[in-house]
């Protein structure tokens, strides 16, 4: 494949899926598509169905209809630990991080991300961009506080350098100072490494921040599509994430 | 002297005994939270395939090293087949390794008859004053603690360790980070089982080979693990260094019987006041609030 094409193909090929748990389906018929190193936020109220269609799309639900693809190869069947070795990077709600092991310990749990890519990964570069995780590399992750939690989910998934980063309401239970930072740090991530960034997000401010267009959720499905103009004006997100 | 000698001495006698019996149990319950039944069974096997290596001409570490890499064989197939179908349903996979165990039980009496000749001893005896004591004995505590080395090292410094560790605290996460979770929890499984193997092979010159073999060690296993909580490699060590420094003290004071007694109420005051195990109170001692909690 031509370099040329890489900006335009689509990267993440999400089309008419249908995931939930047991018989009860929370995500129906979704379809989006994702080109490489672009960043799109997925919106809407509680309990739409945004943490569904993530954990859907890193494998941990499977699917009852529809088909995703990465990088044009289809892995609808694949399980969760096979899509993130083919190089997807899951940061979930509430951070997971591990709250046994020590901050170093959970860097290393990042190394098989993107694994097939074959590249060495350092945990430095965890490091470089959450210096504090460093200071704090010999600690336990469960005696972290919020925002440094938050860092280390981050940059463990960074160690790994995935081609797609999955990020779950990366705002949650932040200080609004720290949700600037972890937003500038997702900008930088996104034009230093060139990482294809999806997150879901209830926090205006960091939608406006952070993505390029999105998609509005509503009962499980895409209500509205956003382009630039309508992701970055507060009117628009207002009247979609009121109650 | 003599006596101080001799109570060091069934320390750790009864040290080894309860650690060795525990320690394939408490990795697979700590790992795994599975309640494994057929443990004793596991250390039956693992003496029978011991003894018959034995006395067909193996050395008898090669012996025992067989006797704990055919058990391993066994656990990761009885995870694959029975154990890994029943996660998340603890009472059912209690039943099922139950069955496995009477099938290997049963099994061994009907095919091998009611006993088999066992191996001796090796390493001879030697005496401190009027009391003669075995260097078998001995050699068994010291392969205890170069056991529970090796075990911290291969979970706390290595890619697999520290794999396992993560898909305990949260097997999903792990999972949707790379990890191949069913291929870890066969691992662990057939670790625990080799363990387990080991120790049947370990006490096979000290005890008559028989198809109930596992019975003799199967409570000394459970109180052990109970006691020591969830973590294999902290829990169990001290519980067996707790237990069997009761069980040695009244013992060799008061006979067997009396030593038995003070290790079952020891138990049960442990669990009642610790009910997740010396290794929880650790645990959540660890994980205490610090004052580097601040934010960023």
């Amino acid at each position: 494949m031509a370099i040329a094409d890489a900006a335009t193909v689509t990267m993440l090929d999400v089309s008419g899926i249908t995931a939930g748990y047991g018989r009860t389906m929370i995500v129906r018929d979704v379809s989006l598509a994702m080109r490489r190193g672009e960043i799109v936020a997925i919106v809407g109220r509680n309990g739409v169905g945004k943490t569904t269609l993530m954990q859907a799309i890193i494998g941990l639900l499977p699917l009852a209809k529809g088909n995703i693809a990465l990088d044009g190869k289809a892995i609808s069947t694949a399980p969760a630990n096979e899509r993130a070795r083919l190089g997807i990077g899951y940061v979930p709600q509430g951070r997971g991080v591990f709250p046994g092991l020590t901050v170093e310990e959970n860097l290393e749990m990042g190394e098989l991300i993107n694994v097939r890519a074959g590249v060495t990964r350092p945990l430095d570069i965890a490091f470089q961009y959450f210096p504090r995780l460093a200071e704090r590399r010999s600690q336990r992750a469960g005696t972290l506080s919020g925002g440094e939690q938050a860092m280390l989910a981050i940059g463990r998934v960074l160690v790994g350098q995935p081609s797609l980063m999955l990020l779950d309401e990366p705002s949650e239970g932040l200080q609004p100072n720290l949700v600037q930072q972890i937003g500038d740090d997702i900008l930088r991530i996104n034009a230093e490494l060139g990482t294809t960034v999806l997150f879901v997000e209830q926090n205006i401010e960091l939608v406006m921040h952070l993505a390029q267009r999105g998609y509005v959720m509503d009962k499980g499905a895409v209500s509205a599509e956003l382009g630039g103009a309508a992701v970055t004006s507060q009117e628009t997100l207002i009247r979609y994430l009121s109650v | 002297m003599d006596g101080v000698f001799n109570a060091l001495y069934q320390f750790q006698v009864s040290f080894s005994l309860l650690l060795l019996s525990a320690i394939g149990l408490a990795v697979i319950f700590g790992m795994m939270g599975v309640i494994n039944l057929a443990h004793g069974e596991f250390m039956m096997l693992g003496a029978y395939i011991t003894t018959i290596a034995g006395t067909n001409g193996a050395p008898l570490a090669l012996a025992m090293l067989l006797g704990a890499l055919g058990v391993g064989l066994f656990g990761a197939v009885m995870e694959i087949v029975v154990v890994r179908r029943l996660y998340g349903r603890l009472l059912d996979t209690v039943a099922a390794t139950w069955a496995v165990g009477l099938i290997l039980s049963q099994g061994t009496l009907i095919l091998t008859g009611p006993s088999m000749q066992g191996i001796s001893s090796p390493f001879g005896s030697f005496s401190v004053g009027a009391t003669s004591y075995s260097w078998y004995r001995v050699a068994l505590g010291l392969v205890s603690v170069a056991l529970l080395i090796g075990l911290y090292l291969l979970f706390m410094k290595t890619k697999y360790g520290l794999r396992a560790r993560a898909t305990i605290q949260n097997p999903s996460i792990a999972r949707a980070l790379g990890v191949d979770t069913p291929r870890m929890y066969t691992i662990t499984f057939a670790l625990g089982s080799a363990l387990a193997g080991l120790a049947g092979g370990l006490f096979a010159p000290t005890a008559t080979i028989v198809p109930f073999f596992g019975v003799n060690y199967i409570v000394e296993a459970f109180v052990t693990v109970i006691v020591g909580g969830a973590n294999a490699l902290v829990g169990t060590p001290i519980a067996a260094a707790l237990l069997g420094a009761v069980n040695a003290a009244l013992g060799t004071e008061f006979g067997l019987y009396i030593g038995r007694v003070g290790l079952l109420l020891t138990t049960i005051v442990i669990i009642r006041v610790l009910p997740d195990g010396i290794s929880g109170l650790i645990d959540r001692w660890r994980m205490r609030p610090t004052d580097s909690r601040s934010g960023r």
